[in-house]
């Protein structure tokens, strides 16, 4: 490890825009020089924060004192197998998504894999998961616990990860296959030792809780630098639908929206994803279409209000019956035809995949500039599971805060599992109001059987939020892997102000 | 004005990327990319659909490839379209901007001409802007490229065009081939009723046996005046070290280059 | 015959287009290789003293003009009739074109009236052993370079970039006849009814200042020109972007370098945020000076970068701007 110098300003902060400070930066290239790194920052006492491709919006990878390790450097693939019914791609953990989907779509002096990447291609088989930050590295997509707008039909990041190459915080490596490694009635122990203990009870913020049958792998995903970090992960392929149908559905008011969206749940069909944007929301994108390059080839939205249908497969006919389904749905509920936009082809898809993501950023920017001129401080978003029983109840909840709080903001989300994001953009004079917005409506998650703080997880940005639900039984959980040491991601570590 | 026959040419493009070399072998690997229709080609529909909302009429859509290529007929459907051809033959392969735009000439005699015929200025990969001029010419009718506005009124459809440190507004007077570009025209977000219906339409796919003129040796490779002699990869330059100073140290180089050059020029 | 055409353009206030120097100049060196001359042909609605004065600068054997109030505003039909009555006269072996809105819409169009074919967009053009124009340019988009041939049909097309060659500063001397050819007889009407809009302001044509700072995807809003505008402002220099900022819509088709925008050779480029495909390289071939600034070390355009800066362009860029800020002030104390 390096003295951190003006050199590295570039790392003290991520998408959230929080600013922090490093003493040590490094930049291993290998698992075996991240472990030494991370031993030698343990044995001196200092808090690690790891970083991936730093696009977090919750300011996990921004470091406060100690040591900022990079992944950069390790982005290397290495290798592609045939096994277990499917395929497998082991990449180090700072490759960039987009890189390792890009490396299955395309040949480059491979060898002797060149036959497998054939056989990955016949078979039309690829890595499922579709989170929106394409540029995020596997490692960061793993430490999050992320999710794609597809989750409900491929499962999330960490669902596909069939093995990882585990750094703990004192530097010693594990290694973890899906499989090998179950919690069982007593919890878990590895062969190095380390052991785990059972916990009760229902984690409210990552789901995580150690129950019998949990593999170490989910244990460890999303754990966000507390547990350790992964130098090393292989992804399950999974056989990736041939057609892909896109569509937009518009509405005069978000009641409106949320009543279609009710009804597309219930139907069901073929839905891989189903977002829902309220009317500020609609309104955000259609002025964005002037900033955001990605916004820049649609045409003006139809109408105030959308929800987002995204379904999949390989029977094209079973396909268009659905959506004749769909259509007729809408206009018995009254929605006009006009008011609908699809596609199917894959640059009408990623236009509309890419709503989403474009929506966080504008929010990001209007945080940031300060879109209306008022003054903004930072965006604070409310990002919780609500449980799929009271998806209804949850999105009107939301509204009904947002509107009663009197703070601008948006409101959008998947319907079909119940996560629901509140962003909200603040005055200075609003923020601890903001504040208390969060915890009501976390609150409101939980009683639902739901988590808080699932999007974006909890970073540094949302640790005040974070505490008022930490179990203490998780501390026990983790105990046995720092030693008591704790990594700066850790969620007990205090930020500066 | 009176209904106006349109005919859309439509190109089917990979969506990212393209060929690269292999060094070792010295051989032209083609990447497994995504297709999808030209971007300007779309934009040219939209103008299309735009013209006829106003003066009624109808649009044929019209594209040369291999017969994946009818995917952006389908899309062409989806944006109005009443009839979609594609031209497909293997006698068709090799066809430089001559020889392509020779063939779509002929698909547009064969589809009985045309009033005004619209293409995208150029497509996105790397072709150099000739096929609606070259297509022009076959057909000895004027052209009118690099279309970055279009008027349409009652009365008058008016094409804008953006040459060197001017525009020039031209009256449509048919017939007539417009190349339109990237400012010209926001496509629409086709319904899900119109995509869904553009899925049951048929697409014609018309072969060397279909068009009016099948001498084979006016089409393809043959018939392509220019020819690719060789390709390889481009030579990598000399690399200099890169800079990984602080901003400040960047900035000081910066400035100093621009302070030095203005000197040399005694400005 | 070996001859060599270069098919001249008039520019704004009635001069010479600055690429007809280009055109000729490329003109010029072929002839060497393919042992005939370098001829010019200008179609244009009036000529002048000063213009013919430019003509007879450009180291042509000889200049061919074609004066009709029909060439006022451009028409590829109409000029394509000029173009063909000069190559029928004079059976070049190869023909020049300027790759300006003009000639790229005139050169297929008289091509495919000859049976002939165009190369565009060429980043190198020779003669080889046996007097075959060899056209190169990238392919396949854009990693692959090609020769293109024309081996049969003639004469042999090509459209000639700016910046794509370094010009003499120094006009060249010599006997330059200058033939005026009656375009009356010609058929110079296409159908089409055109009229001049406002001509856009009298722009200076940035690709021709010597310093040009140039933007790319790395900005990440459209406010955000401002500040690189300014840094161009007090460098004196052209404002520019790469092919990403024409696509967002933020700064007009005229001002992408690139492929297929404009070549440029200033003594001095300086890009920012801008990765460098090739389509980018091949239009600063011509770029004496080349500092790049880019936060992604991977970036291709820092293989050519004679300055390959590795940081943050919005960090970088204020600190410019104050540099210069502080150099001015200080040249007027």
């Amino acid at each position: 490890m390096k003295l951190c110098t003006d050199m590295n300003e570039s790392w003290l902060s991520d998408e959230s825009r929080l600013k922090g400070r490093a003493d040590w930066v490094a930049t291993p290239s290998s698992p075996l020089e991240m472990a030494k790194e991370i031993k030698e920052a343990h044995e001196r006492g200092l808090s690690v924060s790891i970083q991936g491709a730093r696009t977090g919006l919750a300011g996990g990878s921004v470091p406060f004192g100690g040591l900022a390790l990079s992944t950069g450097r390790m982005n290397a693939i290495l290798g592609l197998e045939a096994g277990n019914a499917s395929f497998f791609l082991k990449a180090q953990s700072g490759i960039p998504l987009k890189d390792a989907k890009q490396f299955l779509m395309r040949p480059c002096g491979l060898g002797k894999n060149l036959q497998v990447l054939e056989a990955v291609r016949e078979n039309h088989m690829g890595f499922a998961p579709n989170p929106s930050e394409k540029t995020a590295t596997l490692g960061g997509l793993f430490a999050s616990g992320a999710r794609g707008l597809n989750s409900i039909s491929c499962g999330s990041m960490s669902d596909n990860v069939s093995g990882v190459t585990w750094i703990l915080p004192d530097g010693r490596q594990i290694s973890a296959v899906r499989g090998e490694h179950v919690f069982g009635a007593d919890g878990l122990k590895l062969p190095n030792g380390l052991s785990i203990p059972r916990v009760n009870g229902k984690d409210p913020l990552f789901s995580q809780f150690p129950a019998p049958g949990m593999d170490l792998i989910d244990f460890l995903a999303g754990s966000e630098g507390r547990l350790g970090v992964a130098a090393e992960i292989t992804l399950r392929l999974q056989k990736i639908p041939d057609i892909t149908w896109s569509a937009a559905y518009f509405f005069p008011s978000s009641d409106e929206a949320l009543a279609f969206a009710a009804e597309l749940r219930r139907w069901r069909g073929m839905l891989h994803a189903c977002e829902i944007m309220d009317e500020a929301a609609v309104r955000i994108l259609d002025e964005g279409r002037l900033r955001l390059p990605s916004l820049a080839a649609l045409p003006p939205f139809p109408n105030a209000a959308a929800v987002y249908a995204e379904i999949a497969g390989d029977d094209s006919d079973a396909l268009e019956e659905a959506l004749f389904e769909q259509l007729e749905l809408f206009s018995r509920m009254g929605g006009r035809e006009e008011d609908t936009w699809a596609g199917s082809a894959p640059n009408e898809i990623e236009k509309f995949q890419s709503l989403h993501h474009s929506l966080m950023e504008l929010g990001n920017t209007l945080s940031v500039s300060g879109g209306t001129g008022e003054a903004q401080v930072c965006r604070i978003s409310s990002d919780n599971f609500y449980g799929s029983a009271s998806v209804e109840k949850a999105w009107k909840i939301c509204r009904l805060n947002l509107k009663e709080s009197g703070i601008k903001g948006f409101v959008h989300g998947s319907v079909l599992d119940g996560r629901f994001s509140v962003c909200l953009l603040p005055t200075l004079n609003q923020l601890s109001g903001a504040e208390e917005f969060r915890i009501i409506l976390a609150r409101f998650a939980l009683e639902s059987g739901g988590a808080a703080c699932s999007d974006y997880g909890v970073g540094k940005v949302n640790r005040k939020l974070a505490k008022n639900f930490l179990r203490p039984e998780m501390e026990e959980c983790f105990k046995p892997f720092d030693k008591g040491r704790r990594m700066s991601n850790s969620f007990f570590l205090e930020a500066p102000e | 004005m009176k209904p106006i026959k349109i005919v859309a040419c439509v190109k089917q493009v990979p969506s990212e990327g393209g060929a690269s070399m292999d060094p070792e072998k010295g051989l032209l690997i083609r990447a497994a990319s995504l297709s999808a229709a030209n971007p300007l080609d779309v934009c040219a529909l939209e103008v299309a659909a735009r013209i006829l909302d106003a003066f009624g009429g109808e649009l044929a859509a019209l594209s040369m490839g291999p017969s994946s290529a009818s995917s952006v007929l389908t899309q062409a459907f989806a944006m109005g379209a009443v009839r979609a051809v594609l031209l497909c033959d293997p006698a068709f392969a090799g066809s430089d901007v001559y020889a392509t735009s020779f063939t779509l000439a002929q698909g547009i005699k064969k589809l009985g001409g045309a009033d005004l015929i619209l293409c995208g200025q150029q497509t996105t990969d790397g072709d150099t802007a000739q096929t609606p001029f070259a297509l022009a010419a076959h057909l000895g009718i004027p052209s009118v490229g690099w279309v970055k506005r279009v008027e349409i009124s009652t009365d008058s459809l008016i094409f804008v065009q953006e040459l060197s440190g001017a525009s020039a507004a031209v009256f449509a007077k048919f017939p007539m081939v417009a190349a339109i570009g990237r400012e010209a025209a926001i496509p629409r977000m086709p319904s899900l009723k119109a995509q869904l219906e553009a899925k049951r339409k048929t697409i014609e796919t018309w072969g060397l046996e279909d068009l009016n003129c099948r001498d084979k040796s006016l089409y393809g490779l043959v018939a392509s005046p220019t020819r690719v002699k060789r390709v390889y990869a481009p030579s990598m330059e000399k690399k200099a070290e890169i800079v990984r100073d602080p901003a400040g140290a960047c900035a000081e180089i910066i400035a100093g280059l621009i302070v030095k050059s203005r000197d040399a020029r005694r400005e | 015959m070996n001859d060599i055409l270069a098919c001249l353009q008039k520019g704004p206030e009635g001069r010479l287009h600055p690429i007809s120097f280009q055109t000729a100049c490329q003109a010029r060196d072929l002839s060497l290789s393919s042992g005939g001359e370098a001829f010019g042909v200008l179609i244009a609605d009036e000529s002048s003293p000063s213009l013919d004065g430019e003509l007879s600068a450009l180291g042509l054997s000889c200049v061919f003009v074609y004066e009709h109030q029909a060439f006022s505003i451009f028409d590829e039909t109409i000029y394509s009739e000029a173009l063909l009555d000069i190559i029928e006269f004079l059976s070049p072996s190869a023909v020049l074109i300027g790759a300006t809105p003009e000639g790229r819409a005139l050169a297929p169009s008289a091509a495919v009236k000859l049976k002939t074919g165009v190369t565009a967009d060429c980043t190198a053009l020779r003669i080889d052993s046996v007097g075959i124009l060899v056209q190169t340019r990238p392919a396949f988009g854009g990693n692959v370079m090609a020769d293109i041939i024309t081996p049969y049909a003639r004469p042999q097309m090509a459209t000639v970039r700016m910046g794509a060659t370094l010009i003499p500063s120094q006009p060249i001397n010599g006997k330059t006849r200058i033939l005026r050819r009656d375009a009356s007889r010609l058929k110079l009407f296409s159908g089409l009814a055109k009229s001049l809009l406002t001509a856009l302001e009298p722009e200076e044509d940035e690709s021709q200042k010597r310093v040009i700072v140039a933007v790319g995807a790395g900005v990440r809003e459209k406010n955000d020109l401002e500040m690189f505008k300014r840094l161009a402002n007090l460098a004196k220099a052209g404002f520019m972007c790469s092919r990403a900022l024409v696509e967002r819509g933020w700064m007009p088709q005229g001002k992408q370098i690139g492929l297929s925008g404009k070549a440029v050779s200033p003594d001095l480029l300086i890009t920012f945020g801008i990765s460098g495909s090739v389509q980018f390289q091949a239009g600063i071939k011509g770029a004496a000076k080349i500092a790049s600034v880019n936060s992604d070390e991977g970036a291709p355009i820092f293989r050519i970068a004679d300055a390959p800066l590795a940081g943050d362009i919005y960090e970088i860029a204020p600190l410019v701007i104050a540099a210069l800020e502080a150099a001015a002030s200080k040249r007027r104390s």
